[in-house]
């Protein structure tokens, strides 16, 4: 195998490290779950949910444009760094949208762009957030209902609460692997460098390492922003993120499992009617939408160039 | 309908002895003072005021452990926060009655005649307005949705004994007992309606448990 898929396992590894928190982070912030099972678990299920599902999403990505192995390499490296330099200026910087932005650059010195697979991917994009809302809008007054029928005394809720944090830590897992796998190795598997499992395999293992790895951090800052809120209300927004991004698993497009939790909180927030979101936040997830592929087109025209 | 119930928990085990527990502290409270009514300052009052006083430090003790318990077990953080908040607000009911009772004991106080009666009507108000906070601490580990019904009649009890307190304290000082002695029975008074304002600081406490969890 070409050593250059270095540049996709980093690249997984970094989207482990940080979008680990999207789904366990309430749970193992508020020490419902202990952080290291938390990241085994999630190290099971997105190896797993990418074995089983991520092939939808290579396709997709696959078809933007050509791939070579230099290419491919480029667009990692591109959209590593544009998930550094975002992170560093603490946007919600979304892997789908860099490597997507890494692809256009690449597409763009080869003259070749099927822009009905792009048009795809950014309609979907767009949908993320929305879809969340919709789910968790749908979801919350849903599992309400069903809690006031079931009617549990204090501890049992306390042991229901538990399981569904980690049912739907579980499940959110299973979606990102599924889902992101292709933004790791999706150029890759284009470019002829591994088969369609090597690249679901490797993906999957590098996301689950970044997990393993460097999550703690990141799960800490995101959890202690969701905590404020209740238990039912963070389970009902990991449920809703989990199968929007699920859903774009099938569809076969990557999209962001941040964007996703926002537009779910959004939703819960509509819900009780309050507001849990700021401005600044949505204001930054469509910045981020614009600045994440032109940053990432603009380093891989660079590194080409080099 | 509770379909998880299978099992008792071990925490509800717990919290059950503990309210045995203050029920009792209670009951003695309440000898206490129909003793004291009955027999003013006596070694029979004496005796009771330690009753009461060993059965808060048991219900003290079981409350410790159930604290340890809730550290030691993984709970979400808000039942462990909200059962450590119950737990302690519940207790301020307690110390509340004794320390009724220690001001008594300490201060010599003498209950005129003209006031037995009100004051026997106030502890009844009051010893009410907890015995509901304990009856709703148990709908938290049986049925949700009846907390808000007992959580009411804590409500009532405490309207009452307001009322019931300006009553006695107009009374106090429409007689003709020196000053001194009227401000000592005034703060009786006060203390002993305490009991009922603390019962409904439980009370608000059970109507949020529960309306969180009703979702």
């Amino acid at each position: 195998m070409d050593p250059r898929i270095i540049g996709g396992i980093f690249l997984g590894w970094s989207l482990g490290a940080n979008d680990s928190a999207n789904v366990f982070g309430t749970a193992v912030s508020s020490f419902m779950v202990n952080y290291r099972i938390a990241t085994v678990l999630i190290a099971i299920f997105v190896l797993i949910g990418a074995l089983i599902e991520g092939g939808a999403g290579l396709e997709t990505l696959g078809a933007i444009t050509e791939q070579s192995f230099k290419t491919a390499f480029i667009i990692s490296i591109s959209a590593a760094l544009t998930v550094a330099i975002m992170t560093i200026f603490k946007f919600p910087v979304s892997t789908s949208q860099a490597v997507v932005g890494g692809i256009i650059g690449i597409g763009i010195l080869q003259k070749h762009i099927d822009f009905h697979s792009l048009y795809k991917v950014i309609i979907c994009w767009i949908g993320t957030p929305i879809g969340a809302i919709f789910f968790s809008m749908v979801l919350y007054p849903s599992f309400a209902f069903l809690f006031r029928k079931l009617n549990m005394h204090f501890l049992t809720y306390d042991k229901v609460m538990r399981f569904l944090l980690i049912l739907s830590g579980i499940y959110g897992a299973y979606s990102l692997g599924a889902n992101n796998v292709a933004n790791v190795t999706g150029v890759f598997y284009k470019s002829g460098m591994v088969n369609k499992f090597e690249a679901l395999l490797i993906g999957g293992l590098s996301i689950g390492f970044g997990a393993l790895t460097y999550s703690r951090n990141v799960m800490i800052t995101v959890g202690r922003k969701i905590i404020p809120m209740d238990a039912f209300s963070a389970f009902i927004s990991v449920l809703s993120e989990a199968i929007t991004v699920h859903i774009y698993a099938i569809i076969g497009v990557p999209v962001s499992t941040s964007q996703a939790l926002v537009g779910a909180i959004v939703g819960i927030g509509i819900v009780k009617g309050i507001r849990m979101v700021s401005g600044k936040t949505v204001l930054f997830i469509l910045l981020g939408w614009f600045l994440t592929p032109l940053l990432g087109a603009i380093f891989s025209l660079v590194l080409s160039s080099l | 309908m509770d379909i998880f119930s299978g099992r008792k928990h071990k925490i509800a085990e717990m919290v059950e002895r503990y309210l045995v527990k203050i029920e009792e502290c209670m009951e003695n409270f309440k000898e206490s003072l129909s003793k004291y009514l009955e027999k003013g300052l006596s070694t029979e009052f004496d005796e009771l005021i330690e009753k009461t006083h060993i059965a808060e430090s048991l219900a003290d003790d079981i409350r410790r452990d159930i604290e340890r318990d809730l550290y030691e077990k993984s709970m979400i953080p808000e039942s462990r926060g909200d059962i450590l908040g119950l737990l302690e607000s519940t207790d301020k009911v307690l110390s509340k009655a004794q320390s009724v009772l220690y001001q008594i004991q300490t201060e010599f106080i003498q209950i005129p005649e003209f006031l037995k009666e009100d004051l026997r009507k106030l502890m009844s108000v009051n010893i009410e307005a907890f015995r509901k906070v304990v009856e709703g601490i148990r709908k938290l580990f049986e049925n949700l949705k009846e907390v808000r019904d007992i959580t009411n009649e804590i409500d009532k009890c405490e309207s009452s004994s307001d009322r019931l307190e300006r009553e006695i304290i107009k009374k106090i000082f429409q007689s003709d007992i020196n000053l001194g002695e009227k401000i000592l029975l005034k703060e009786v008074i006060i203390e002993t309606g305490s009991i009922s304002d603390l019962s409904q600081a439980v009370g608000d406490r059970l109507n949020i448990i529960a309306a969180k969890r009703l979702i």
